[in-house]
């Protein structure tokens, strides 16, 4: 699995046969510019582009967001009033489930079958 | 360190043979093979990183073979040739010629660093064997230069295109006149390349042979027959 966005951005690119210039024009950037976030050498994009990129190449937005290091939209509309001590609360809330405190999901097994 | 002896005996022949067969392959016989399907191809086996700037160097493309991607070698093309149209012909021997580098070469140096991880080689080791020497890095560079032109301009396509137009003509011309500078002219907007790169590969194919300053009748007069029925 891709580690950076860029490089999850590239190999779904080319996964799905596209040319850089191909996803650059549907996506409306430029190509140099796409070829720059492929290598890492800028930072995620614009929400918009983001969730262009989202649709296009077939990724979940939420999954794109959190490899770009960024929040999705609605999570940052709903948060946007929060006071610092909401936004530790809810934080705990959702690292406890994340460890299968709150929300319990199968946990990965570690020993092949 | 790659040594001589690593480096495959390829011949000219074997090399028109791999590379046009892989430009066949992708163009089913149309002669030219498109910029598209030139990078297509290198993505294929490659990371490319197609818009680099190689600063105030006046570098146009890199390949750089890595051991923690061993089987996709890194391939930098100046941002200078892939941004500027008037440069086109360049970017793309400068794709062929990386391409070549990737597949010609990726196998040798999977191999020297699965020597190097198996023996545990420091640091220190590990850049002194894969600086190049010289004589191996000449050598390399000139099996990807006869590579290059034979995927952009392969042999089989020039003589076919020669034979539909001129038929069993002796379709041979002399450099320095009218006509070799034709033929270069026809074979550069056919292969979408630039006039040297077609010059010299003109010259390898045994078309454009040494001669007399001055045209003269003594070989086929090719040119009007090539601009009577375009480049195409």
């Amino acid at each position: 699995m891709s580690g950076s966005f860029g490089e999850l951005i590239a190999e779904t690119r080319k996964k799905k046969g596209m040319s850089q210039k191909e996803l650059a024009v549907s996506v409306g950037v430029s190509a140099p510019y796409l070829n720059d976030i492929e290598h890492g050498r800028r930072n995620p994009p614009a929400e918009e582009i983001v969730l262009k990129l989202a649709q296009i190449l077939d990724l979940p937005q939420d999954h794109l967001f959190l490899v770009g290091g960024s929040v999705p939209p609605d999570i940052k509309n709903a948060a946007a009033g929060w006071n610092p001590q909401e936004t530790a609360r809810e934080f705990a809330v959702f690292r406890r489930s994340m460890s299968g405190g709150v929300h319990h999901r199968p946990k990965k097994r570690l020993n092949k079958e | 360190m790659l040594h001589m002896h690593d480096l495959p005996q390829r011949s000219s022949i074997d090399l028109d043979g791999l590379f046009e067969s892989l430009h066949d392959s992708i163009t089913n016989g149309r002669p030219l093979l498109k910029t598209d399907e030139l990078v297509q191809l290198l993505e294929d086996r490659a990371d490319l990183d197609n818009y680099f700037d190689f600063g105030n160097s006046d570098q146009e493309g890199k390949t750089i073979f890595r051991p923690e991607k061993p089987q996709r070698p890194l391939v930098r093309i100046s941002g200078r040739l892939a941004e500027n149209t008037r440069l086109f012909n360049r970017y793309r021997m400068t794709l062929a010629h990386e391409y070549a580098h990737v597949v010609l070469h990726t196998p040798l140096y999977v191999r020297l660093f699965d020597r190097l991880t198996s023996t545990g080689a420091a640091d220190d080791e590990w850049n002194a064997a894969t600086e190049l020497i010289p004589e191996v890095e000449t050598q390399m560079e000139r099996e990807v230069r006869h590579a290059a032109a034979a995927l952009l301009i392969p042999a089989n396509s020039v003589h076919r295109e020669l034979r539909r137009q001129l038929g069993n003509r002796d379709c041979r011309s002399f450099i320095n006149t009218r006509d070799g500078d034709l033929l270069c002219e026809w074979a550069c907007k056919t292969f979408k390349v630039s006039i040297e790169a077609a010059s010299i590969r003109l010259k390898q194919l045994g078309h454009l042979v040494e001669g007399p300053r001055r045209s003269t009748r003594g070989l086929t007069s090719i040119a009007d027959i090539l601009k009577t029925h375009g480049s195409n």
